[in-house]
């Protein structure tokens, strides 16, 4: 007999280093980024408050007191990392969380059934997608949020929904066909069950664990592209601390304070290596045409 | 399907994507937006500049006498003025565009060719030394923020190691100094004036033979160029290395080999060319990523480029440019897809299904 899939898995997971690598950032992330929600826990990581200026140690370089140094007004930038852990890590999960659900449910349903709402879908997806991405979010994000600095990170979620989703529409629209020729699929509907019961018990089962491979492998993408928007000031209001917001304000002090920016945008790079690591490993786990051979 | 039917179907999809594109900003600009007129005039303006952008554009009418007026505008090249530089529009992209499009051009060339190459020889041996370290390699650097990248080479070789400039696409001595590009017309003598070519810092010196500005520009384009292509770095280099795998296993392949070929042969000669074709599908996301990456890169090099103007309005709220440059990149990027699968639907028939 063979080994039972859920062996296969964490034998996957387990065999190969750098999932357990990208598991491992993604579980250490996630809960400094729960500690650092509250702020009783948020003391037991760092020893500042985020906002705390104390211009007597301003521009300090990283040393023990200061693990990442300060910045210019003396706030200490590993502080600042960890207390802008939860909103950086939060937004990526709204945002694939969103484009998943509005492009899968799409998806399946242009897949499923087939004919001008497949064609209608399909058109429009690809109207979407066949826009540069970014510099549409950009362009929505700022004209709708500059004359409201609080509201400015919602347009940008919503942006990047808007940009989001038709690739989700795509990959469920692409799994549903092939899937709607499967013989349990075709035993389902010979036995008279309805429509939305097949796509809802027979279909959506099959199609969750591919898109749940690609949702994490975008969860790093979207993490990188949502920085580029807290970099120009589209994320989140000051003066909550952001890591994009803070890589573009450290920028003033080069090249001197170098640790204001270098330190935010390596956390980023670490994070978003998390999530590809652990996306490629679920890739291997739940793809295997694919395995060993990336 | 043939192949007249497919260019003249994909003509008219990018058509009908450039018009969406339209559609969307100006419902943005003019139905969404809270205060259109603040939009069109910037956020500094005053009461009475804000009421005479509003009679300009014509923001006090129906929505469709609005749209009449957009859409009239949008295809005379009447952008608007952007508030923050006080120029038309349309101006400040016939200078910064070519900048902007020379240095995505020659990262674009570099970045192919660097990650087909790669993307052949970790084929070579899957899961040997090398294929290992080619995918750390990417692995590491496409997770790193494009802005982390372009902070690390200026860090490393222009603060440190002082080996090229920091800010820039020429230096402002010699860039005031060297002369347009002369385009020599038989019948009106020379004539200048083509913006296109010689606004491009690096095109431009190599035209008028100036060798200490082409020099300069070449120095100011390393780290910029360098970091464009680090951005996103790898996905060719996947995609060639399984369709090159997938090649390697066809009968043809096995054939040539049987008939005693040498491995470079059978590698170069036989595989190559089948095993690159489906890179061709990524140009297009490629350079829509790389205009993405000029964004940053331009940022934080201070190259005057399109990407550095797009990050000013952005900072600025400057609406009229962003929209400007939006509709260009749009209409660049379409275009350079309609030419990709064009292309692709010529030398792979199988593709042209889907329309």
């Amino acid at each position: 007999m063979s080994k039972s899939s859920s062996s296969v898995t964490l034998g996957i997971i387990f065999g190969n280093w750098a999932t357990l690598v990208g598991v491992g950032i993604l579980v250490v992330f996630l809960v400094l980024s729960a500690l650092a929600a509250w702020p009783v826990t948020y003391h037991l990581i760092a020893r500042y408050s985020p906002d705390a200026l104390n211009f007597g140690s301003s521009n300090a370089p990283p040393s023990l007191a200061h693990l990442f140094g300060t910045d210019a007004e003396g706030r200490d930038i590993f502080a600042r990392v960890i207390a802008a852990l939860p909103i950086d890590i939060v937004i990526p999960f709204e945002v694939v969380g969103a484009s998943v659900g509005i492009g899968f449910l799409l998806g399946t349903f242009a897949g499923y059934l087939g004919g001008w709402v497949e064609e209608l879908v399909l058109r429009v997806a690809d109207l979407f997608f066949a826009f540069p991405s970014v510099v549409l979010a950009l362009t929505i994000s700022a004209i709708l949020g500059a004359t409201d600095e609080g509201l400015r990170v919602v347009f940008t979620e919503l942006a990047l929904i808007v940009v989001g989703w038709p690739f989700y529409t795509r990959l469920a629209r692409a799994q549903v066909i092939s899937l709607k020729q499967m013989p349990f699929v075709r035993a389902a509907e010979a036995s008279g069950l309805g429509k939305l019961r097949i796509i809802r018990m027979h279909v959506i089962p099959h199609l969750a664990s591919v898109v749940a491979v690609y949702a994490t492998l975008d969860m790093g993408t979207t993490l990188l592209l949502y920085s580029v928007f807290a970099f120009f000031g589209l994320g989140v209001a000051p003066p909550t601390p952001e890591l994009g917001r803070m890589v573009y304000d450290g920028l003033t002090a080069l090249p001197g304070n170098w640790w204001w920016s270098f330190f935010p945008g390596l956390i980023l790079m670490i994070l978003a290596l998390g999530f590809s690591l652990a996306g490629e490993g679920l890739r291997d786990v739940f793809d295997p045409r694919l395995r060993g051979q990336r | 399907m043939g192949l007249a039917t497919y260019v003249a179907r994909r003509a008219l999809f990018s058509f009908f994507v450039i018009i969406g594109e339209l559609l969307i900003i100006f419902y943005l600009t003019n139905i969404a937006a809270p205060d259109p007129a603040v939009i069109w005039a910037g956020p500094e303006s005053t009461k009475a500049q804000v009421a005479l952008v509003a009679q300009m554009y014509h923001l006090n009418s129906p929505w469709y006498v609005q749209f009449y007026y957009y859409m009239v505008n949008v295809f005379s090249g009447n952008w608007g003025i952007s508030p923050l530089y006080q120029q038309p529009v349309i101006s400040l992209i016939e200078e910064y565009l070519p900048v902007t499009l020379e240095l995505t051009i020659i990262a674009f060339v570099f970045k192919i060719g660097l990650e087909m190459t790669l993307g052949v020889v970790s084929a070579m041996r899957p899961n040997g030394a090398v294929d290992n370290l080619i995918k750390v390699t990417y692995t590491t650097v496409r997770s790193a923020p494009p802005f982390l990248v372009a902070l690390g080479l200026l860090l490393l070789f222009s603060y440190g190691t002082h080996t090229f400039p920091s800010s820039q696409p020429i230096d402002p001595i010699l860039g005031a100094t060297v002369p347009k590009f002369q385009f020599y017309n038989p019948i009106a003598g020379k004539v200048t004036g083509f913006w296109l070519v010689d606004n491009m810092p690096i095109l431009n010196a190599l035209l008028v033979g100036d060798w200490a500005a082409f020099s300069s520009a070449v120095s100011h384009a390393v780290l910029p160029v360098v970091t464009l292509i680090l951005f996103g770095f790898g996905g060719i280099v996947r995609l060639v290395k399984v369709s090159m795998l997938e090649v390697l296993d066809q009968d043809y392949v096995r054939t040539a080999r049987a008939k005693g070929l040498r491995e470079n042969v059978v590698i170069f000669r036989h595989a190559l060319r089948n095993s690159l074709l489906p890179a061709f599908t990524l140009i297009g996301l490629v350079f829509a990523g790389l205009v993405t990456g000029s964004l940053v890169v331009e940022t934080i090099y201070g190259y005057y480029g399109l990407g550095y103007y797009v990050a000013e309005s952005l900072l600025t709220f400057d609406t009229p440019s962003l929209i400007g440059t939006l509709i260009l990149i749009t209409v660049v990027i379409i275009l350079s897809n309609l030419v990709v699968d064009i292309g692709y639907g010529f030398l792979d028939p199988r593709t042209r299904v889907g329309y």
